[in-house]
């Protein structure tokens, strides 16, 4: 499965994970406690710079704001109408910066860098983990089946839908669901045999 | 594959740990092969679902997205507690960058953007259903379900994404309030989808493990 990663020799690329990761969440709530239209767009453009900086090919990163643009643009009208433009700006422009922000971010880091941070920010609550039944190494496990799965459920998904075509129903019906729970967790249960037949997990 | 052969030899080594009687879980039932499985497939299936294009439909007026149907339908079949993981695992996913939001969306992005909090308040959603589910898994019935989903489909999730949305747009809460109504009349066609799908399963495949 396909992350968004998209390798360049940049030196954004190149800072670890968990320093990307901890400057977006600063850069997070700075952007909220700042109020004027003017500081958005200086933040704006040091996060083109950002963008520059990582080699990353534009077109891909503005795409990420693609599935937003209709939400923004209501919301600036929205805004000039109830309250003031200005409003709306720095509201808008705060989103666009966020959102891209949050973009060169995932952009330039692999998904197994993404995980490896998120095994080490868990292993300090092992113990915790431990109480609710679980393991760092569980949730890794989760994981990296969830991922393993997403394409196989798609194809089920898919074939699910083509039989329904094939009956002249072309929309997702009410007969999509039930076939497809079925089908998960038929497969669930292969899985689990698969996993306790080669004698994987305490028991 | 050579992640999950490492990640699966890890989860063995730590589990065989703990069967041998080391520090962690004995207050909690530690989750079976079964639970971990399936936590991660109704993750992948919420992802997979985030992959159908929105739905236009007659009654409704913004075109409807598949993925929180999937979130009832985890929290329904799995339960509380493996419902909620396997949202949380979702989010994960998310966050480390697979494209697997409704849209192709990915990414920390998501979160921090207008519609985040919907997103963010998946786990506790499925969790409360789960939850419900499991307390009256005895009469469970459409109707029955129905509600389960509108209250932890409908009602957590936006009393978790409107006010996220009022924050992170600047209106007030009735302003977000208001803007999010055109989404509900597509979530109640949901809703009454999942808990149709759900108890027709529940009946027709009694092998189906109480959640």
């Amino acid at each position: 499965m396909l992350g968004l990663y998209i390798p360049r020799p940049s030196p954004i690329h190149r800072l670890p994970a968990a320093v990307k990761l901890s400057l977006l969440a600063c850069a997070g709530v700075g952007l909220f406690l700042l109020q004027s239209p003017w500081g958005m767009l200086l933040a704006l453009l040091l996060t083109a710079a950002g963008i520059a900086i990582s080699r990353l090919p534009v077109g891909q990163v503005l795409r990420q704001l693609r599935p937003l643009l209709p939400m923004l643009v209501g919301i600036l009208l929205l805004h000039g109408w109830v309250t003031t433009w200005t409003t709306g700006a720095t509201v808008v422009l705060r989103i666009v910066v966020l959102v891209l922000l949050a973009a060169l971010v995932s952009l330039t880091t692999p998904m197994m860098a993404m995980m490896d941070v998120v095994e080490r920010s868990l292993r300090p609550f092992e113990r915790l983990l431990g109480w609710a039944g679980l393991s760092v190494a569980t949730i890794t496990l989760m994981l990296v089946l969830a991922v393993r799965f997403i394409p196989v459920l798609l194809e089920q998904l898919q074939d699910i839908q083509n039989a329904q075509r094939a009956r002249g129903m072309s929309r997702p019906a009410l007969t999509l669901w039930v076939p497809l729970l079925v089908k998960t967790l038929r497969l669930a249960d292969q899985v689990t045999e698969a996993l306790d037949a080669r004698g994987y997990g305490g028991d | 594959m050579r992640e999950d052969t490492a990640a699966i030899e890890r989860y063995t080594h730590e589990s065989g740990a703990q069967s041998r009687g080391s520090a962690a879980s004995d207050v909690a039932i530690p989750m079976t092969n079964r639970d971990i499985v399936y936590v991660a497939l109704f993750a992948a299936l919420v992802a997979v679902l985030g992959l159908i294009p929105p739905i236009p439909l007659p009654v409704v007026p913004v075109p409807i997205t598949a993925q929180s149907l999937g979130v009832m339908l985890a929290g329904s079949v799995l339960g509380m507690r493996r419902g909620g993981l396997a949202l949380l695992v979702f989010l994960v996913l998310v966050a480390m960058g697979l494209p697997l939001l409704s849209g192709g969306r990915g990414g920390i992005g998501v979160f921090l953007g207008p519609s985040g909090g919907f997103v963010l308040a998946f786990p506790l959603a499925a969790a409360v259903i789960g939850g419900l589910t499991q307390r009256l898994w005895k009469r469970l019935n459409a109707p029955l379900a129905f509600g389960i989903n509108v209250m932890g489909g409908i009602g957590v999730l936006y009393s978790i994404g409107v006010p996220w949305l009022a924050i992170a747009t600047d209106l007030s809460l009735l302003q977000a309030a208001q803007t999010s109504t055109a989404f509900i009349p597509g979530d109640l066609v949901k809703a009454a989808i999942a808990a149709v799908a759900v108890v027709t399963v529940k009946r027709a495949y009694p092998a189906m493990p109480q959640p």
